[in-house]
């Protein structure tokens, strides 16, 4: 049961990390595309269709897919000011219920959003004029990166009470 | 429950979330379902708005302007450039009192306009400029007062991550705040090198006492590094010339400067593939966490309308006995108390679904009033006890500086954007008069 569960763990690490650098590449990929763009309208006046609907298609796509990687590293937005002057046991309290909000509200937009995801694919909703762009793809990307965000929540959550269990031990 | 009640109630419990130290995005995020939850009585409906909301605040093509500029900056960090300003102003102007001061000062400028995030100028300068100053003898805090108080050019000069901010919440166009942002920024360049040039008059040890004089420099040395810095230069007028003359949207301008920047850095062989994966890891990660307070404050500001709290606190300014100058005033005073604890991005998120009401009620220029607000939370970088700039440099230098020393030699410079924001208060033509023309 131990090997398979570091087998999920180790598979999870890896996926997170692939979709991270997927993600982080879209971004040059963006780039690229846009100065093509800029370059097929500037010198020879043919812009390539559908540029801005491909472009605002990615960036949920950037987005959700990095959420995750960008937890695991520690990098979303808090402030430290006050957590900085409590004691150990305090601090582990404050990130068990930063997490803990932070996967109760991503299972909510998760669940939440697999509504729009699904009625967007039975009506093949799509987006621009010249170049039709599907748009379900990014309510399903969405739906997606909300779930491996709260999952990845979840994993720093358990982390936490291990951390609080252990902590009680050595007080006892 | 009374709107009144509800809102008190909402604000308490953000800023409860915040200094708790949980997720920025993640308490507007629970605040807005929570609100709205009260304001309606019906969960599933606020429930609901979550699941649409995050397509919906994304999928915007100005908003990837964001990930764009950011690129630029880290790319324009790895080719190297910043050295080469630097080396060309310190050679200009090394025969001025205080002249490796103000070569930081006007570095950091022209580093502004190719870059856009005050942190980026504060970590590289730091590098490049202090190790400079310090051979030179230059008092320790006033060189670190100097490199601290220019990298908020950084914020102010086009193009700025904090004014595509400001844009997309107060729907004004990037491209006027960006044109908007040139002359204030120039003139905090002017007042600062004015400030440096006066201060070190005064008391000349704060430069070495001109030890710097003892170098000669030949007009072939000087003509030289003013060349080497042609990519910074050529980047420059692409990404403004590009936007201001209107061939350009700003998420095109920062697409072609990520990749001229990527290009200038291939051509001086300063980028490798490490620098490469630095630089989309970081864009990466600072996007991720951006967009999470960004979705956060889109659902936040939509409960905040649902709830009628907007209105509440705009009727309530509104009919305050207060004259309009003293109103915003207080806002810039709630700016920089704000600036001591939360960074510029998040204050500027969280505040301006409610500021943006209030100004507009009070007929401020929107432009004008961004760039001030821009001014104003820049300051909150340099006061503690948060002061991002000052940790920033401080994990940067590393050992032999105190955090109390970049303080300190920062309060000058303070003094001087206080300066600064009050000539723009009372001459707001300086903010509005170029984007006139646009």
């Amino acid at each position: 049961m131990k090997k398979v569960i570091a087998i999920v763990q180790k598979s999870y690490v890896i996926m997170v990390s692939y979709l991270s650098n997927f993600s982080f590449a879209l971004i040059f990929f963006i780039a690229i595309w846009m100065c093509v763009d800029v370059v097929a309208r500037g010198f020879f006046n043919h812009p390539i269709a559908g540029t801005p609907e491909l472009v605002k298609s990615l960036l949920p796509a950037i987005v959700f897919l990095s959420f995750a990687y960008t937890l695991q590293q520690k990098r979303h937005v808090k402030v430290e000011i006050i957590i900085n002057f409590l004691p150990e046991l305090a601090k582990t309290l404050i990130d068990f219920l930063r997490h803990f909000l932070g996967f109760l509200i991503f299972c909510v937009i998760t669940i939440a959003s697999w509504g729009p995801a699904w009625s967007g694919w039975l009506t093949k909703e799509y987006e621009g004029v010249q170049l039709e762009v599907p748009v379900y793809p990014v309510r399903f990307i969405i739906f997606f990166g909300a779930g491996i965000f709260a999952v990845q929540y979840f994993i720093e959550m358990v982390k936490n009470i291990r951390a609080i269990l252990k902590n009680r031990k050595v007080a006892n | 429950m009374d709107p009144a009640v509800l809102g008190l109630i909402l604000v308490i419990l953000t800023f409860l979330g915040i200094i708790s130290g949980i997720h920025i995005g993640v308490v507007l995020l629970v605040l807005s379902l929570l609100g709205s939850w009260m304001a309606t009585g019906d969960l599933v409906v606020s429930a609901s708005l979550l699941g649409t909301g995050p397509f919906y605040s994304l999928f915007s093509y100005e908003i990837v302007v964001i990930p764009l500029f950011i690129l630029m900056g880290l790319f324009v960090v790895v080719s190297g450039s910043s050295e080469d300003i630097y080396k060309a102003f310190n050679l200009v102007l090394s025969k001025i009192p205080g002249g490796l001061a103000i070569a930081t000062v006007a570095s950091n400028a022209i580093f502004a306009a190719i870059t856009g995030v005050s942190i980026a100028s504060a970590a590289v300068f730091s590098k490049v400029a202090l190790p400079e100053m310090r051979r030179l003898g230059y008092d320790h805090k006033f060189a670190l007062g100097t490199i601290a108080g220019s990298s908020v050019l950084g914020f102010l000069i086009p193009p700025s991550v904090l004014l595509i901010v400001y844009g997309i919440f107060s729907r004004e166009s990037i491209g006027k705040l960006f044109i908007a942002g040139i002359v204030p920024g120039l003139l905090l360049t002017i007042v600062y090198s004015l400030g440096i040039i006066t201060m070190v008059k005064f008391k000349p040890s704060l430069a070495g006492g001109g030890s710097q004089k003892c170098e000669k420099i030949s007009v072939k040395e000087i003509a030289s590094s003013l060349f080497n810095t042609w990519g910074a230069m050529a980047l420059i007028v692409m990404v403004l010339g590009g936007i201001y003359s209107g061939f350009l949207t700003p998420t095109e301008a920062g697409a072609m400067g990520a990749i001229s920047a990527f290009v200038l850095g291939v051509i001086k062989k300063k980028i490798n593939k490490q620098s490469i994966v630095y630089a989309l890891h970081e864009t990466g990660l600072i996007t991720a966490s951006f967009f999470l307070l960004f979705i956060g404050a889109q659902m936040y500001s939509r409960m905040l309308a649902i709830t009628g709290t907007v209105q509440l606190i705009t009727d309530t300014l509104v009919g305050l006995p207060l004259a309009p100058l003293l109103i915003l005033i207080l806002i810039f005073i709630v700016y920089i108390m704000l600036g001591a604890f939360i960074d510029s991005i998040s204050i500027m998120i969280l505040t301006l679904p409610i500021m943006i009401p209030v100004v507009e009620t009070f007929g401020f220029n929107l432009i004008w009033f961004g760039i001030l607000s821009t001014i104003t939370i820049e300051m909150g970088l340099l006061t503690p006890p948060f002061g991002m700039v000052i940790f920033v440099m401080k994990s940067t230098i590393g050992e032999g500086v105190d955090i109390e020393d970049i303080f300190r030699g920062i309060i000058p410079f303070l003094l001087m954007m206080i300066g600064t924001l009050a000539i723009l208060v009372a001459f707001p033509v300086l903010c509005t008069w170029l984007p006139g023309y646009m």
